[in-house]
């Protein structure tokens, strides 16, 4: 005889155990600071090289204009501006991975706490299971 | 109608029975679909513009993940511009990977919706885009839709310029970012497909018999609409078919 509320605990275990889940609950292991922590790193990464590539392609672009009419002083401003605009999209960039991987991390926190409660109901089946196959 | 619910149920088991077969089946065509697209768009190396490269490709793509298609198109496209032009295949591998770094690389699901809407293109059923992603998906597809349809409009300024270029040189990469930067017929495509999406999305969301019927009706009607109404006044010129 099947025992429905026992299967329903298994299906639910075998879902979390399944992509995109398994690797969601194996990220809620870390610590809240370390997964930000990489989260920002990651992003501050990705966002410089980025960066980088927009002003080649911005030089690119304005090529025949900055070899003919662009002297040495200017080239100083046009750095600091570049960098100003630089460090006001990291910044931006930091607030909004902060924000979004903070709420991520308590969604999954909550889907690990869900996911231990399933453990545990099913721990206590094969308690119960072992003390009537003990009688 | 039982009829039907059978043929849905055959079709399940089948799929439960030979699902390892299914999904190589569905990956090999849409890689195929991808190339064959690619090509139609913008198939300037010979070598890539074969059928036995295309069949080639597409059965290695079957047993890759399918996240590797994305990088398989891309490099096919850099290829095909870098077969006409260096510097513009340049720009093409400079803006694809800025494109990665920034958006692809935190949200990779929404790269599938960026390359099915040039293959919809290639299939000349671009109109379907927006439909389908409002039936099927969430507001946000809005993003990587209007991205995948500059990618499209780029692809076009691209060939556009190949065509009536005389050298190589960065004069094409400047002619090719203004025409995508003037190309009044993307943001109007963009934003009519926007509405659209989100108005049967809105739809498909109530609670009524026939929703996804009405849906796809007034989604069809709006998007012809909104098309007249927005290129008669400002006199844009609109392709309907591509």
């Amino acid at each position: 005889m099947v025992n429905e509320e026992k299967l329903r605990i298994m299906v639910n275990l075998a879902r979390y155990e399944q992509e995109p889940l398994h690797t969601e609950l194996k990220e809620a292991g870390y610590y809240r600071i370390d997964y930000i922590r990489s989260h920002l790193l990651v992003t501050l990464w990705s966002y410089s090289v980025a960066y980088v590539l927009v002003l080649l392609l911005v030089a690119l672009y304005h090529f025949e204009y900055i070899f003919s009419k662009v002297r040495l002083p200017d080239i100083g401003s046009l750095a600091i501006g570049a960098l100003a605009v630089y460090v006001l999209i990291l910044l931006g960039c930091a607030f909004f991975t902060v924000l979004i991987s903070s709420a991520k991390y308590h969604r999954i926190q909550s889907k690990r706490r869900a996911y231990l409660t399933e453990l545990k109901k099913m721990e206590l089946f094969y308690e119960q299971s072992r003390e009537v196959g003990n009688e | 109608m039982t009829h039907l619910l059978e043929i849905r149920e055959r079709l399940i088991r089948f799929y439960q029975n030979h699902a390892r077969i299914v999904n190589a089946v569905f990956r090999f065509l849409l890689s195929f679909l991808t190339f064959f697209s690619i090509n139609q768009l913008i198939g300037y190396n010979p070598a890539l513009n074969s059928w036995y490269v295309v069949l080639a490709f597409s059965v290695v793509n079957t047993v890759l993940p399918i996240s590797v298609l994305l990088f398989l198109a891309a490099a096919y496209i850099v290829f095909h511009v870098y077969y006409v032009s260096v510097s513009l295949a340049l720009v093409t591998l400079l803006v694809l990977l800025t494109a990665y770094l920034v958006y692809l690389r935190f949200l990779p699901e929404h790269g599938y919706v960026i390359l099915a809407v040039p293959i919809m293109y290639g299939l000349r059923l671009p109109y379907l885009m927006p439909i389908l992603l409002g039936l099927i998906g969430a507001p946000v597809a809005v993003i990587p839709m209007s991205c995948g349809v500059i990618c499209y409009y780029a692809l076009k300024c691209i060939t556009t310029v190949i065509g009536t270029a005389t050298e190589d040189s960065m004069v094409l990469f400047n002619q090719t970012f203004q025409m995508i930067f003037t190309n009044q017929e993307m943001y109007l495509t963009i934003a009519v497909f926007a509405i659209v999406m989100v108005v049967v999305n809105m739809i498909c969301s109530q609670e009524f018999h026939y929703v996804y019927e009405t849906a796809i009706v007034v989604g069809v009607i709006v998007n012809i609409l909104l098309f007249l109404a927005v290129s008669f006044p400002f006199n844009i010129e609109v392709h309907v078919l591509p």
